[in-house]
């Protein structure tokens, strides 16, 4: 029988600064057949969500071969499964949508369907995962799939500057080589054996961490049947290693952009990493403090805080309009809050920020997200949708005078990276 | 802590909206003790058709001037909700002004009574009003492509031009709020764990009784092939747009059209990307549809992104297609596209404001019960009826083009 604990997260509002009320469920628990989960029910929801995220190395277990991760994940879904359809088939046949996605240290499977539908979906999704499986037909049309979003990626200019900015701001680890190869060819590469051998040792129940929210029956996790939890996790360190801050480097775009890095505490020092959570989101929200001071015809500053199970980055893209106006927006910014912000200014901006924060994942497909990506850092209960209400507590314990040390302390010298569109090119 | 068996077998079983009239409105709750936000949603029916013809905006400048209005601390109301923790937006469409306001379950008393202050007081001083125009004018500025080719199929522009607002004056505002935001009329829908604080008595309250000004006609949408409009605009790429009409939310061919609609995205999928890929892509979200069910004009749109690569083609091809689908079987598995149609409104309706909306539009006509509802509606669905509804709406779709300045 699977170990299940059960959590009534009444804490998790009391924390937030709300009344009391029937508070959600959570569920925590291991399959029989291996693997963790947590699970978030949710009946008046119209859909269900459920995030099977791998910790594994996307870039492979020897030599790094970015893209294979992804290509390994996108040809078990093509396999046929017992029944004979793919789990792709299976999926569109539910009206659901799957994803595939992730960094150099996980791989992210997402599914995402209408109510009354996730038994099957995580049924099939666990099918054919935790027995993988790489069929020619399926490697050559995982091929396809996983080189047009290598190829997407080059045209995100966001994501773009954070690949680059890792690249920079780590001088070694997962979190230094990118997750997928800007290049058809590079993908084209990868040899089905080797994708092969790579599914065997990622796709292990051991590995794996599953979210499910939404329109879902208490009993769901029943529904899987595949694994062997008497196979251990692959072996997989996973350990970053910063580079000296303050560097700079130019690299080649499709359009002209600015990142700035600040490389930033690891996920074990919970309130660090929330001030900067908070800072990043009074500076760089809708309304934040750099989108004030910039009209929207300047330039167009996006700003997150990384939490990474080593160090977490603090990355912000500069792109579009008056490039310099945006950076200077950005330097006086983080300046600023160096400075502890007045009681009352603090008491707003935290007040903001915990709603800001309950929101991003109050859709059953963001919440899956955000419980999985903090599983695979090491601190599951530390997600912000977490019923325990852990980050609500540290987002009610910070102050002014803390969060102006925090910035002091990691936004002192950023990594600066220049992209620029070379001379002959078409933007 | 270990929950009783028998609550976590309840929590399998999804109350529907619950609707409910007093206070001189009618009110739609959905009480969900899984969700840790509370949203309420107001209905008034103070949106375009309230406009005169030499009134074009006037019904936006009026809602954004309420958010414009002076609260707590002297705050605009939309940032004095933000700064109390939460968030306050406003959509203007055909029939309908809505307000929605949003924040963690328990503060939605003060976020509430603060959007009730304003609602029952606007500042309709010269002030407020020119900062609601503003507001306007930066929202036109910062338009997507795919939003300015929307607003042009409209034919009026849901939130004026900077010419049109330009000639109002605070009494011209001042005159459409008294017309038209009533109590009789509005409604008001609310969801979060705990319904019955939400408040919604006293955003009602807050409105003067009575029903709204009566309606001017509506123009009819533009349909037919000799329709296209162009516009130029400071983007990189073109965005092409093409409108049908379609049927209403309460019409017998609702279920059909969402499955039509279904087949429309798939033919768009195969048409402008790779064919057979395994996942949705970025590439995904350039080509589409949207089914505005609700509108008093009801449409579906079908848009492209030209960033990807050259769109005339594939636009062209899809156009073609069709029209052709009311004269043959369209390809496909009828199944499938029923599955696809299911997911896709689902998925439309899976955060708290889309369940807001969605119970408020489906109230208005039948049950509040909007997936039940409109599940049922696409199961029902034979191969026949997306035939005839494919003949019958699939036609010549009049065709907006945003293309990019020259030098931009």
């Amino acid at each position: 029988m699977p170990f299940r604990s059960l959590v009534l997260a009444a804490a998790l509002l009391a924390a937030l600064g709300a009344s009391a009320f029937a508070a959600p469920l959570q569920q925590n628990g291991t399959f029989a057949r291996g693997g963790s989960y947590v699970l978030r029910p949710d009946p008046g929801s119209s859909i269900a969500s459920i995030a099977l995220w791998f910790r594994a190395p996307g870039y492979g277990y020897g030599a790094p071969t970015p893209g294979i991760g992804q290509l390994a994940a996108a040809s078990c879904a093509a396999v046929r499964l017992a029944g004979g359809k793919s789990l792709v088939e299976q999926i569109r046949a539910l009206g659901g949508r799957l994803a595939f996605g992730g960094d150099a240290d996980m791989i992210t499977i997402d599914v995402t369907v209408p109510a009354g539908s996730a038994r099957r979906a995580l049924a099939a999704l666990t099918a054919a995962y935790f027995a993988p499986k790489v069929d020619d037909d399926a490697y050559k049309l995982a091929l396809r799939d996983t080189a047009v979003r290598g190829v997407e990626r080059r045209y995100a200019t966001g994501s773009t500057v954070t690949d680059l900015l890792l690249e920079n701001l780590f001088a070694s680890g997962p979190a230094h080589v990118p997750a997928l190869p800007g290049s058809a060819d590079a993908i084209a590469s990868i040899s089905r054996e080797d994708v092969a051998a790579f599914a065997a040792l990622a796709f292990r129940s051991n590995n794996a961490y599953v979210a499910i929210a939404g329109n879902v029956e208490p009993s769901i996790a029943d529904a899987v049947t595949d694994g062997d939890a008497s196979v251990p996790p692959a072996p997989f360190a996973g350990t970053s290693r910063l580079a000296p801050a303050g560097a700079s480097a130019t690299a080649d775009g499709l359009e002209a952009a600015i990142g700035m890095g600040f490389a930033g505490p690891p996920i074990t020092d919970r309130r660090a990493a929330t001030a900067l959570d908070f800072i990043a989101g009074y500076l760089f929200g809708d309304d934040g403090t750099v989108a004030k001071a910039l009209s929207s015809t300047k330039a167009r500053v996006d700003g997150s805080f990384l939490t990474l199970r080593d160090s977490g980055v603090t990355v912000v893209s500069i792109t579009g309009g008056d490039l310099a106006a945006g950076s200077a927006a950005v330097r006086s910014a983080v300046d600023a809050m160096r400075t502890p912000l007045s009681a009352d200014a603090f008491a707003s901006a935290r007040r903001a920020f915990a709603y800001r924060s309950a929101r991003n994942w109050s859709i059953p497909d963001a919440l899956v997200d955000d419980l999985a990506w903090y599983a695979l850092q090491g601190d599951a209960a530390y997600a912000p949708g977490d019923a325990s209400g852990t980050y609500a507590r540290t987002v009610a314990s910070l102050d002014p005078a803390y969060v102006a040390l925090i910035a002091r302390t990691y936004l002192q010298r950023p990594t600066v990276l220049d992209v620029v569109v070379p001379k002959g090119s078409a933007s | 802590m270990i929950a009783p068996l028998a609550l976590v077998a309840a929590l399998a079983v999804a109350p529907p909206p619950v609707v409910t009239h007093g206070a001189g409105t009618t009110v739609i709750a959905q009480q969900d003790p899984s969700v840790v936000l509370s949203g309420t949603m107001l209905f008034v029916r103070a949106g375009l058709d309230r406009q005169g013809f030499s009134q074009n905006g006037l019904a936006a400048l009026t809602a954004q001037t309420i958010l414009e209005t002076p609260s707590t601390g002297g705050l605009p109301l939309r940032e004095a909700i933000a700064a109390g923790g939460g968030s306050i937006d406003r959509q203007v469409d055909d029939g309908d002004v809505r307000f929605y306001v949003e924040g963690l379950a328990g503060d939605e008393g003060a976020l509430v009574d603060a959007f009730a202050a304003a609602l029952r007081a606007p500042d309709f001083s010269a002030a407020t009003v020119a900062r609601a125009r503003a507001d306007l004018q930066a929202d036109a500025a910062g338009a997507s492509g795919l939003s300015v080719g929307i607003t042009m199929l409209q034919g009026t522009p849901t939130a004026g031009t900077a010419v049109s607002l330009a000639q109002f004056v605070p009494d011209d505002v001042r005159a459409f709020y008294a017309a038209n935001y009533r109590r009789g009329d509005s409604m008001v829908s609310v969801v979060g764990p705990d319904v019955a604080s939400a408040g919604y008595d006293r955003i009602a309250s807050a409105l003067a009784p009575g029903s709204s000004a009566p309606a001017y006609k509506a123009l009819p949408a533009l349909k037919g092939h000799s329709h296209q409009i162009v516009a130029y605009r400071d983007i990189a790429v073109p965005w092409l747009v093409a409108r049908y009409a379609a049927p209403s939310y309460d019409d017998k061919d609702f279920g059909a059209m969402l499955v039509l609609s279904s087949f429309v995205d798939k033919t768009l999928d195969v048409l402008g990307q790779v064919p057979s890929l395994i996942s949705r892509t970025s590439a995904s979200g350039a080509v589409g549809s949207i089914y505005a069910f609700d509108d008093a004009r009801p449409s579906l749109t079908v848009y492209l992104y030209g960033g990807l690569g050259e769109p005339t083609q594939t636009f062209s091809a899809a156009l073609a297609v069709f029209k052709m689908a009311g004269g043959a079987q369209i390809e496909g598995s009828l199944d499938e596209l029923k599955a696809q149609a299911r997911g896709r409104f689902a998925r439309d309706a899976s955060s708290l404001e889309d369940r807001a909306w969605l119970a408020g539009v489906f109230a208005r006509e039948g049950s509040a019960d909007y997936l039940n509802r409109t599940f049922a509606a696409i199961d029902a669905v034979k191969a026949a009826d997306i035939k005839r509804v494919a003949h019958r709406y699939m036609g010549d779709p009049t065709i907006a083009l945003v293309l990019p300045r020259q030098g931009s």
